[in-house]
């Protein structure tokens, strides 16, 4: 007897379809699936058996196997369970079942009991179901409704398996529950007027979003780094649909959703002991990285020099191409890798280079050594540097001085992300542009020429470095409104470069050695 | 080098140069008493046995003496420095510096580089060779006020200050003389030949007791710092810890009868324990420029450049927009801020801030350290 059951798989992000033939036999009795199944798809066959037996079925003893096609393509998830299980009840149903087992795909993980439990992954494979035609309609657990729901298919819901088969042989509806509670996203960020003072890095922090610039704020422990990062993401713009389903595809593929739709930004903080493939993503059972679940959102790399130079080093793919593709032995899945990256970093290693009270400990070796990791191609990827210090004296703060909230700040942002879609015509930003579009789009005035070059000569920047001061002058500009990058959009812009300055650092060695 | 002034004859030269060759190892005043006695330095390569000498002890150590300076090719040494240029004055000349008559041990022979103005007055300035930042800008400061007024700044072009005030008096335009602790072929620290070429050609002079081809030998220093000390009437010391070279050269001066000046510094700052202790004995406390005019005897300060003085005072006053005005201002009020504390305090927005640091960095008023400005003094 041989029954054949549709289900969907899923690969990197996105979805395939799968047929299971599920073939009955006489013989020794064994159960056997075949067609590349991990090792989560190979348990199934326990919990198949047990979940048909508690269901109320009869299982013989028979030989049975069980093909996962495209056989040559790697299967896993638990979400095979359900219609292997349906295969098997089906095979060894003596009444013919007027089914329409083309048209429709079984989704879903068994408990022992039969009932059925939510899975990994819905949302790519019915999206691809979806954009592919691969079924036109899903079965799918009750648990995972939300993703089904965004993905736009036509899906049903069931709680066990008995259910399921009785619908196949059309003695039950299933139905489709309406979504009332979507998981909301209206929970606030932090604001930025929870932060006092500091409003040369609020400052860069409003032009980092803007331009969609990278951003490395360097300053002593306590001095406000983390709890600047954390609230970028309140001045970002909220996720477009497109955004959203990116970004819950690659949450849904680790669980890390909640079976729902992530509508806010992602913020991703990993601790610097962190090894490459949690960072990028990949390994044998490939599982996209922070970089992936940072997608459309930020990366924050809180204390980078910390961070491996390997893992730092793996990190520049990415962020050029803002996707990473993780090769194994017989193929390669790409996710894509589209984050703000913001980095935090102390002065030196003792961390109180600078500090207005505290005494610096550091030799000016450990220093060199230490400033050295923030050099190389990953710091040439960051546009924006910012040095933060604390007030020296409190009394300096104005305490009764109600600091900028972040609508305030996105207000702005959101004009000058206005300016840079009418620009580029879609989804690019200042920061993305190339030399021949710096040419074209950062025109300087002879007064802001003649600045440019003074800076050059004077405080000892490098051509390179010209290129990101006009990159941030261009966002500058748009801030401000403006067409033409005025001599104050430009000197301002030096002055989130200042990890690139001549001398600064060498003067302190001087006097120290 | 035409030797327009009054000077001994050749032959007596060679003598005094074959004699300071030897008498550069040790004290020299008896080898002085005895020139200044006979006016005659050929006196010691006759018969020894007729000197008559304040001690019979010293006779066999002149012999030896003697002995030791025949040796030396007095006649190749005339010849490198005429090749040179470098001028040769003996305790003998007439144009030999008062200044150095009269202290312990004077030097037989000054070699001489550029041009030694006798009469101008000058300021000896010493320091650390690893000087704070806070030495650093005061040094040039000074010396670069005090030279523009038209006075001399003498020091021994060794590393840190010394090289910072030669450089200063320099850029101001003003004389400058470097006493050195080796030959004039030597010049330690050898990144230093370049400064000694600067300071002859923009008038200066660089002077040596120790003849042509002598290594910078480790007590010479000590030694040469006299020079420092008598060439000036008074000695500043800037930074240096108890036992530094620059306390060596307060020590002559307090020894020759010249005043001794002293920057303070904090307790805590190891480099300033010299100079805190000067003051503490006695030494004047000098803040600035005009701290040291002060202590000028008012018959030599007809010589000074008061005039010159005023441009300088007059040219800081650069104009600068309301702003960067009220930013100036308070920078030099606070000390040091950063561009956060600038905004807090003047509830300027940041950008603003950023125009004015601008403005005032590129006109030279305000400089960044360690993410901070404060002013350049």
């Amino acid at each position: 007897m041989l029954a054949k059951i549709l289900s969907l798989g899923f690969k990197g992000i996105d979805g395939f379809k799968v047929e299971i033939d599920v073939d009955i036999s006489a013989g020794l009795p064994s159960f056997s699936i075949v067609g590349l199944p991990d090792a989560n798809v190979k348990e199934a066959r326990d919990r198949v058996i047990t979940a048909i037996k508690n269901s109320g079925f009869k299982i013989p003893s028979y030989k049975i196997v069980v093909n996962l096609s495209p056989a040559e393509i790697r299967k896993t998830g638990t979400h095979y369970d359900l219609p292997i299980a349906l295969g098997i009840l089906i095979a060894l149903s003596s009444k013919k079942i007027d089914f329409n087992f083309n048209e429709v795909a079984f989704i879903g993980e068994l408990a022992l009991d039969g009932s059925i439990r939510g899975v990994l992954g819905v949302l790519p494979m019915l999206i691809s179901a979806k954009e592919n035609k691969l079924c036109s309609k899903v079965v799918i657990p009750s648990a995972n409704a939300e993703e089904a729901y965004f993905s736009g298919i036509d899906f049903l819901t069931a709680n066990n398996l008995k259910n399921v088969f009785d619908y196949i042989r059309g003695e039950v509806e299933l139905n489709t529950p309406k979504i009332y509670n979507q998981t909301s996203t209206d929970e606030k960020y932090d604001d930025f007027s929870e932060v006092k003072g500091q409003r040369y890095a609020k400052r860069a922090c409003e032009i980092a979003v803007s331009g969609f610039h990278n951003i490395i704020m360097i300053g002593p422990p306590g001095s406000g780094k983390s709890m600047i990062a954390k609230r970028i993401p309140s001045i970002m713009p909220p996720m477009s649909e497109k955004e959203i389903l990116e970004t819950t595809k690659i949450y849904s593929v680790v669980g890390l959703n909640k079976n729902g739709v992530i509508r806010r930004r992602p913020f991703r903080e990993p601790h610097h002991s962190i090894s490459d493939i949690a960072l990028i993503g990949g390994g044998t059972n490939p599982r996209p990285g922070e970089i992936s679940l940072a997608h459309n959102g930020v990366l924050f790399l809180d204390e980078f020099p910390e961070f491996s130079r390997s893992a730092i080093e793996a990190l520049r793919e990415p962020l050029e191409t803002r996707k990473i593709t993780v090769s194994r032995v017989k193929d390669t899945i790409t996710y894509p890798a589209k984050f703000m990256l913001v980095a935090s970093a102390n002065p030196c290693p003792c961390g109180y280079f600078g500090h207005p009270l505290r005494e610096c400990l550091c030799t000016p070796i450990q220093i060199r050594k230490y400033r050295a990791k923030l050099s190389g191609p990953i710091l040439d990827r960051i546009d924006i540097h910012v040095e933060m210090s604390p007030v020296k004296y409190e009394d300096w703060l104005d305490k009764d001085k109600k600091e900028e909230t972040s609508s305030c700040i996105y207000e702005r942002v959101i004009k000058a992300i206005e300016i840079q879609k009418r620009r580029f015509g879609g989804e690019r930003f200042n920061s993305q542009m190339t030399t021949q579009e710096i040419r074209k789009f950062c025109k300087l005035s002879d007064e802001s020429s003649d600045i440019l070059k003074s800076i050059m000569d004077k405080m000892g920047y490098s051509a390179r470095s010209i290129d990101k001061i006009l990159k941030i002058s261009r966002t500058i500009a748009d801030l401000d409104g403006s067409n033409d990058i005025e001599k104050k959009h430009l000197i301002e812009a030096i002055y989130y470069r200042i990890l690139d300055k001549g001398s600064q650092l060498n003067e302190f060695y001087e006097e120290k050695d | 080098m035409s030797f327009m002034r009054k000077r001994i004859e050749i032959e007596k030269l060679k003598d005094l140069i074959k004699i300071n060759s030897v008498a550069v190892y040790g004290p020299t005043d008896s080898i002085y008493d005895i020139l200044l006695r006979y006016n005659d330095p050929s006196v010691f390569f006759k018969n020894v046995d007729d000197l008559i000498l304040p001690n019979e002890l010293l006779r066999e150590k002149i012999k030896k003496f003697v002995k030791d300076a025949s040796n030396f090719d007095a006649e190749s040494e005339l010849k490198e420095c005429e090749k040179l240029g470098v001028d040769i004055i003996s305790c003998l000349d007439e144009d030999y510096p008062e200044e150095l008559k009269n202290i312990p041990n004077p030097p037989i022979l000054l070699y001489v580089g550029g041009e030694f103005l006798n009469d101008k007055i000058k300021i000896s300035i010493v320091g650390t060779r690893h000087p704070t930042d806070y030495g650093i800008r005061h040094a040039s400061k000074i010396s670069f006020e005090l030279a523009s007024y038209g006075i001399g700044i003498v020091s021994g072009l060794a590393r840190g200050i010394d090289t910072i005030v030669h450089n200063s008096a320099l850029k101001a335009g003003g004389y400058t003389v470097a006493v050195i602790g080796s030959g004039m072929k030597n010049v330690y620290p050898p990144e230093n030949k370049e400064l000694v070429k600067r300071i002859i050609s923009n008038g200066g002079a660089v002077i040596t007791e120790y003849p042509f081809s002598m290594p910078p030998l480790k007590f010479n220093f000590p030694r040469r710092n006299r020079i420092i000390a008598a060439l000036s009437f008074a000695t500043l010391v800037i930074e240096g810890d108890y036992n530094s070279g620059a306390m060596i050269t307060a020590r002559y001066a307090l020894e020759q009868g010249k005043e001794v000046m002293a920057l303070p510094g904090s307790v805590d700052e190891k480099k300033s324990n010299g100079p805190n202790k000067l003051i503490k004995d006695g030494a004047h406390l000098i803040r600035n420029s005009k701290d040291v005019i002060e202590l000028i005897p008012t018959s030599k300060l007809f010589q000074l450049n008061i005039l010159k003085a005023e441009e300088i005072e007059n040219d800081k006053k650069v104009s600068l927009s309301k702003e960067a005005q009220i930013i100036y201002d308070l920078i030099k009020e606070k000390g040091q801020l950063s561009a956060d504390e600038i905004s807090e305090l003047t509830s300027f927005p940041i950008e603003s801030v950023f125009l004015c640091i601008f403005e005032l960095e590129t006109k030279g008023l305000v400089e960044q350290h360690l993410s901070r400005y404060r002013a350049v003094i």
